[in-house]
């Protein structure tokens, strides 16, 4: 195979790469963007929600959302909802008011193409 | 397609080579056109990402594709006094055939010329793996695996050193993420870090084996907001990952140990289905090559991009 042919042939294959790559596809893992409360944030009034938006869509029914104290404890919440105009957006309601102190997210869930994830982040809450 | 067709063209032009080593060129084949497969793409324990590094393999077993991948850089000083300009343009394509195996192949074209002399150019020996994932553990963000490369003699240039053997190098994958570190560290949670330890044996005992550690330090942007504290940063600094990576090659010759490598600092953009990475090089002896080079990858997470497309052949083995 001659260089210019190579050349021609690996150039081909890079623009065809590209826009395979770069395709905007509304699927892959659904990892964490943005959370309410923000990821490591101090919060001054207790979150009555804790809303997470993923990079992906999830399937609302096989993800969950649960909140834990710092020493272990669950706290209990509401069922996850997906928001109606964004199903990247996730929210769960906590179910009382919370107390001073530390707290961490814990959340899994399933994106629309069936690949599961999970993660989770501190916020503390001091009025 | 073009993987494909390449492959084919390859095949046809190295019949020879292919009746001396028909049962591995085979199975590459028949995996190939095997496809569809592929699910956990990516290399995932816990909340740790672990990004396709470029010089150093990372332990996760993926479908995915590096196409292309690019290095320059000046070769040590040859017998007529030039730093020869080597240019190598890379792809490689993994598979899943089960969630914890994938086999890959892989090749490059290079380029050497230097002012004066006569230019070479041709290909790197066809290069196939098998790697299989067999630890992880999400609480403590550690993924290991071990797998085989085995680079077929005879498939690439004779003018660039390949002299018709074949070489095999067992290898173990390892990364582990500094995510369960204590919170009052918890800037450092984003660190993680992974390696390989092969041995390269060669097929023509003449040759020498070498020892193959490699190492990278990395730390994860997208780490830093998703789990440990959002500073609001712009978006672009939230998808880069810096990393070093340090492969060396240790020649293991009768007693006679000789080494080389090279330090690469660069930086990786992770986005969700695919990743961009850069780096320099830099030789930590001056027969590795001669001042800084540069290299870069694009990679595509494929069975993110078309997951109906590319699912697993099997369950967990």
């Amino acid at each position: 195979m001659s260089k210019s042919m190579t050349l021609r042939i690996i150039s081909q294959a890079m623009v065809i790469a590209i826009l395979f790559g770069s395709h905007t596809s509304a699927v892959a893992h659904a990892f964490l963007d943005n959370a309410t409360p923000k990821v490591g944030s101090v919060v001054t009034a207790p979150p009555k929600i804790i809303r997470i938006q993923l990079t992906q869509r999830v399937e609302v029914a096989f993800s969950h959302i649960h909140l834990f104290t710092a020493g272990g404890q669950e706290i209990v919440m509401g069922p996850a909802a997906a928001d109606p105009s964004d199903q990247t957006v996730l929210s769960a309601p906590v179910a009382g008011t919370l107390a001073a102190g530390q707290y961490e997210v814990r959340w899994d869930v399933l994106s629309v193409d069936t690949h599961r994830t999970n993660g989770h982040f501190p916020f503390s809450y001091q009025p | 397609m073009f993987f494909l067709r390449y492959l084919l063209f390859r095949i046809q032009k190295y019949k020879r080579i292919l009746a001396s080593h028909a049962l591995a060129l085979a199975q590459s084949a028949l995996i190939l056109t095997l496809l569809p497969q592929s699910a956990h793409a990516h290399a995932i324990a816990g909340d740790r990402v672990f990004p396709a590094t470029l010089g150093v393999d990372d332990p996760s077993v993926a479908t995915e594709l590096s196409l292309p991948g690019v290095s320059w850089a000046r070769g040590p000083l040859d017998d007529n006094g030039n730093f020869p300009n080597l240019t190598n343009i890379g792809a490689e394509f993994d598979l899943l055939i089960a969630p914890n195996l994938a086999v890959g192949i892989s090749d490059g074209w290079n380029s050497q010329t230097a002012r004066g002399e006569r230019s070479v150019y041709g290909y790197d020996s066809i290069e196939v793996s098998g790697k299989y994932l067999f630890y992880e553990n999400d609480e403590h963000e550690i993924l290991m695996s071990a797998g085989l490369v085995a680079d077929i003699g005879g498939t690439g240039a004779s003018s660039l050193g390949d002299d018709g053997t074949s070489t095999f190098t067992p290898t173990v994958y390892f990364g582990k993420g500094f995510g369960d570190l204590p919170d009052s560290m918890a800037l450092l949670k984003p660190f993680a870090i992974t390696g390989t330890i092969g041995v390269a044996i060669a097929q023509n005992r003449s040759n020498p084996d070498e020892f193959q550690p490699g190492i990278t330090l990395q730390y994860s942007m997208p780490y830093l907001k998703s789990a440990v504290k959002d500073y609001d940063l712009p978006d672009f600094v939230n998808h880069l990952i810096p990393v070093v990576e340090i492969p060396l090659a240790v020649g293991l010759n009768n007693g006679v140990h000789t080494w080389g490598g090279t330090i690469n600092p660069g930086f990786i953009y992770m986005a969700n289905t695919w990743q961009f990475g850069i780096e320099a090089t830099l030789p930590l002896t001056a027969a590795d090559q001669h001042g800084v080079g540069v290299t870069g990858e694009f990679h595509v997470y494929l069975d993110d991009v078309v997951p109906a497309f590319f699912q697993p052949l099997m369950g967990a083995i």
